[in-house]
């Protein structure tokens, strides 16, 4: 809920590029990440954005089948033609040679003062969907031929659970930014395949691990926010509540959008739209190279034997 | 799982291979489509309203070998429990079972939850739901035919756009939307299924042609930025030809109402 | 209104107060309109008593009906019917299954009628409606009491391979008769239905078509359904339209084949029904299955 007056002030402030906190338009908050502190996950990262979004992502890895279960009593399908990603809707892709990242995201009942549980259901539901669409698929940037086992029948199934600990605005970019951290972490045992009377078997060993193909190009995404007649970058909670339109574009390291969807219940003229674009790219660009070099830094950390001092100490971006 | 509550044919079934060699080959060249047009040219629209006389407006499209139906009922009193001083649209999107390749479950997939969501993304912008505090608008989308995912959804906002103007339900413009799909760096507008499978993204716009403002916008795939907002020019031109097209479509319900009455 | 109206209706209705009550009966009068709203049984009775019904029909006469073959082209057979304003639509997908082990020959046929919310305001969305359940679930013994379809004609390979035939039936617009309207659809479709050859690999245990689809179905009858509505346990109302179905006293519903024979009668509860009714409403729907059936043929020649 927002006042009157405050919408006012808001709206008044990013026609002058002096935002709330200080922030000029188009300037991103510090952000803090963290990674492996999960032990029990196959990888783990947090990320905080100072001025309360918090995030934890865990990834999980397990040996699965490659037919995806199916829902109610639909039918399963062999295609012999070469199989495409349905990129506009979920993928069901039932490709011989590929793995599976499957996505949820939940809010932690501290996140969830602010909203009705309904809103927060259909948020984190929309969330997943988006996760689901981006991550699945060529463009996601995480290499799936890599995670197969036995083309046909076994696979590796990435399961990336995203927690939001606390709301501080801007919950998407926090999660893939996690989410891209979190898979950088991630350790998957090496599985070898053998042949053996005619029968292909595979075998895990727990101790020898392999990092994710392709994390690197996994997109990292960038919200804007329509306020007035001008748009900002990581919207604080209550300049969320003036937008009237969200523009969500995912980019990848090599400048090229891998999503793009609109939200918001008013509309964007067309050449704001691909000023917005444009404005996302560059901005996109930037955080990927700060995050590198926090996961650069995480790494050294790590080579160097230092234990993670736990939660909300690590080094700030 | 089995659906008890319709006749349930074999637990498993699927669609048969083609015999090699079968298949007219298909090769995708955007400068030769199948139906020949240029790549910046969207299929022939025919759309009628009034179709189905129980709802309070209604409308059907096609486009090619596409076919959907659209109704809308409403404003009608929303449930006690969510009354607020806003009106709610609620959209719903389904596909028959003998619309695409395979034949579709009555139980709503992944696929047909998310379209519904972005149909009710694309509409709510337009929708005057100030005016219709403790009501719902109910739109149901049914799609009798597909050919090509995207410009399904496409046609069914357009569709969901002009039955919810037969209804009379006040909206600040009537929305189009258009699909487009990249090939590489060719973008083809309005693509075919078949043509689908050949695409590294798709691309559907919903637009405002009198107050040009976009109302929905969602791309997949990797797509470099000049070659998106180039795509986004060529929606925006091929949306405004479409709503030429529902306004004739309307003029003419209207003209016949007033000389029928 | 026509002119088959009957004048009380015309001029507004009078609601009689038994003359007990008072000396001077009080009348109030009624635009037909807002009578209707508020006692519909009474409307409706007042009209039949005089022979005729609201929607100007008498009470013998069918609604006019119409089917195109062929709309849908991404099924095997496709047909939309309409009766009066009654649409709908059939698609028949057909795909591979395995048969079970106890009729290895046999294909299988599965029909499916929908009512979506788009069709009527009286539907929601969520699980099918009784009255769609129970026409998919009579469609479905209809034919399967028939034998419409040799099953093992949609053999491929015997204990490996058979075609199952999804036949879905979706009604577009509601008003009435949902029965009638799906049987011929599913008829009309079933006609419609051109299957490719098929040919069983045992190599790599699939199915491979050809493109063209070329071969028929061979149908043992024609069925067609008829149906009356019963009002107030006298009046048989022949194909009750949407304003009628809530106040029926009980309905009747007969499958006519080609030749005039019976393939089906469904009685569901409701009023009693004398034998000489019954027999008249047979020959009332033979009478409309022949015409039904020539509006078929024309249909199918067009294709």
């Amino acid at each position: 809920m927002i006042s009157v007056s405050e919408r006012d002030y808001i709206t008044k402030g990013v026609d002058v590029s002096i935002r709330a906190d200080g922030r000029s338009r188009l300037d991103f908050r510090e952000l803090v990440l963290e990674t492996g502190m999960i032990t029990q996950a196959s990888g783990s990262c947090r990320v905080t954005l100072d001025g309360g979004t918090d995030i934890l992502v865990g990834v999980k890895v397990e040996v699965g089948s490659i037919e995806p279960e199916v829902e109610a009593e639909e039918a399963d399908i062999l295609e012999d033609m070469e199989q495409m990603d349905q990129d506009d809707g979920i993928t069901m892709v039932k490709d011989k040679d590929r793995g599976r990242i499957i996505c949820n995201v939940e809010c932690s009942p501290s996140a969830t003062r602010i909203f009705e549980p309904r809103d927060i259901e259909d948020m984190c539901n929309e969330y997943s969907q988006f996760m689901n669409r981006v991550l699945n698929g060529s463009h996601g940037g995480v290499d799936l031929k890599a995670l197969c086992i036995i083309p046909g029948s076994t696979c590796w199934i990435l399961n990336i659970d995203v927690l939001v600990l606390d709301y501080g605005g801007n919950l998407l970019d926090a999660i893939f930014m996690a989410t891209r951290g979190a898979l950088h972490n991630t350790r998957i045992p090496r599985a070898t395949v053998e042949q053996s009377d005619g029968r292909v078997e595979f075998d895990i060993a727990d101790e020898e691990t392999e990092i994710i193909r392709g994390w690197e190009d996994v997109p990292l995404c960038v919200s804007l926010n329509k306020i007035g007649y001008r748009h900002i970058v990581d919207a604080a909670p209550l300049e969320e509540l003036c937008s009237s339109a969200r523009l969500t574009v995912a980019v990848n390291r090599r400048g090229n959008l891998c999503a793009l969807q609109k939200g918001g219940h008013g509309g964007i003229e067309p050449s704001l739209l691909a000023e917005m674009v444009q404005t996302a790219k560059q901005i996109g660009q930037t955080l990927l190279k700060r995050q590198d070099a926090a996961l650069r830094e995480e790494e050294e950390r790590i080579a160097a034997g230092k234990d993670p001092i736990g939660f909300g100490a690590a080094s700030r971006h | 799982m089995a659906d008890r509550k319709r006749v349930t044919g074999p637990e498993k079934s699927v669609v048969p291979l083609l015999e090699p060699g079968s298949l007219s080959a298909f090769t995708f060249d955007p400068e030769k489509r199948k139906d020949g047009r240029n790549i910046d040219r969207i299929r022939p629209v025919f759309m009628k309203t009034g179709v189905v006389r129980q709802a309070n407006g209604s409308a059907y499209l096609e486009a090619g070998k596409l076919k959907v139906a659209c109704g809308v009922y409403g404003p009608r009193q929303t449930a006690r429990s969510k009354i607020s001083s806003r009106g709610i649209l609620n959209c719903d999107f389904k596909f028959s079972p003998f619309s695409g390749g395979r034949r579709r479950a009555y139980i709503k997939d992944s696929q047909e939850k998310e379209y519904s969501l972005v149909l009710r993304q694309a509409l709510a912008p337009a929708v005057r739901l100030d005016l219709l505090p403790k009501s719902t608008v109910d739109v149901f989308v049914q799609v009798l035919e597909s050919d090509g995912s995207a410009a399904c959804l496409a046609a069914a906002i357009t569709c969901a756009a002009l039955a919810l103007a037969d209804a009379g339900i006040e909206m600040l413009d009537a929305v189009a939307a258009c699909a487009v799909g990249y090939f590489d760096s060719t973008i083809c507008l309005d693509p075919t299924d078949e043509e689908e499978t050949y695409q590294s993204g798709s691309l559907v716009l919903s637009y405002m042609p009198s107050l040009n403002e976009v109302t929905h916008v969602i791309q997949s795939g990797e797509i470099g930025t000049t070659t998106t907002i180039k795509a986004l020019e060529l929606c925006v031109d091929a949306c405004a030809q479409i709503q030429s097209v529902m306004q004739q479509t309307l003029a003419a319900t209207i003209k016949e109402k007033i000389n029928g009455a | 209104m026509d002119d088959s109206t009957p004048a009380s209706v015309q001029n507004g209705m009078d609601v009689d107060t038994p003359p007990s009550v008072t000396s001077t009966p009080a009348v109030f009068s009624l635009d037909s309109e807002t009578f209707k709203k508020i006692h519909p049984t009474e409307y409706h009775r007042r009209f039949l008593s005089q022979g005729v019904r609201p929607d100007g029909r008498t009470l013998s006469r069918f609604r006019k009906a119409k089917i195109t073959v062929g709309a849908i082209t991404t099924a095997h057979g496709s047909a939309m019917a309409r009766l009066g304003e009654t649409t709908v639509v059939c698609g028949i997908k057909a795909e591979i299954t395995e048969p079970k082990t106890g009729a290895p020959r046999d294909g299988f046929i599965v029909p499916n009628f929908d009512l979506p919310p788009l069709c009527s305001p009286q539907f929601k969305p969520g699980p099918p409606s009784e009255l769609s359940q129970s026409i998919s679930e009579y469609i479905n013994r209809v034919l399967e009491s028939s034998k419409l379809l040799n099953l093992s004609d949609l053999c491929i390979e015997e204990g490996r391979a058979v075609w199952v035939l999804y036949a879905d039936i979706v009604c577009l617009n509601y008003e009435g008769n949902a029965m009638d309207a799906a049987m011929l659809a599913l008829v009309a479709a079933l006609k419609h239905v051109r299957l490719p050859t098929a040919t069983f690999y045992e190599a790599d245990n699939a199915v491979r078509v050809k493109e063209q689809r070329t071969i028929p179905l061979k149908l043992s009858r024609t069925p067609i359904s008829v149906t009356f509505g019963v009002f107030d346990g006298q009046f048989i109302l022949a194909d009750p339209d949407i304003e009628e179905e809530p106040h029926l006293s009980s309905q009747l519903t007969v499958i006519i084949e080609q030749n005039g024979g019976l393939c089906g009668m469904l009685k569901p509860g409701g009023s009693a029904l004398g034998q000489e009714t019954l027999t008249s409403c047979l020959e009332a729907a033979r009478t409309r299955a022949t015409h039904i059936l020539g509006i078929l043929e024309g249909a199918l020649a067009e294709r």
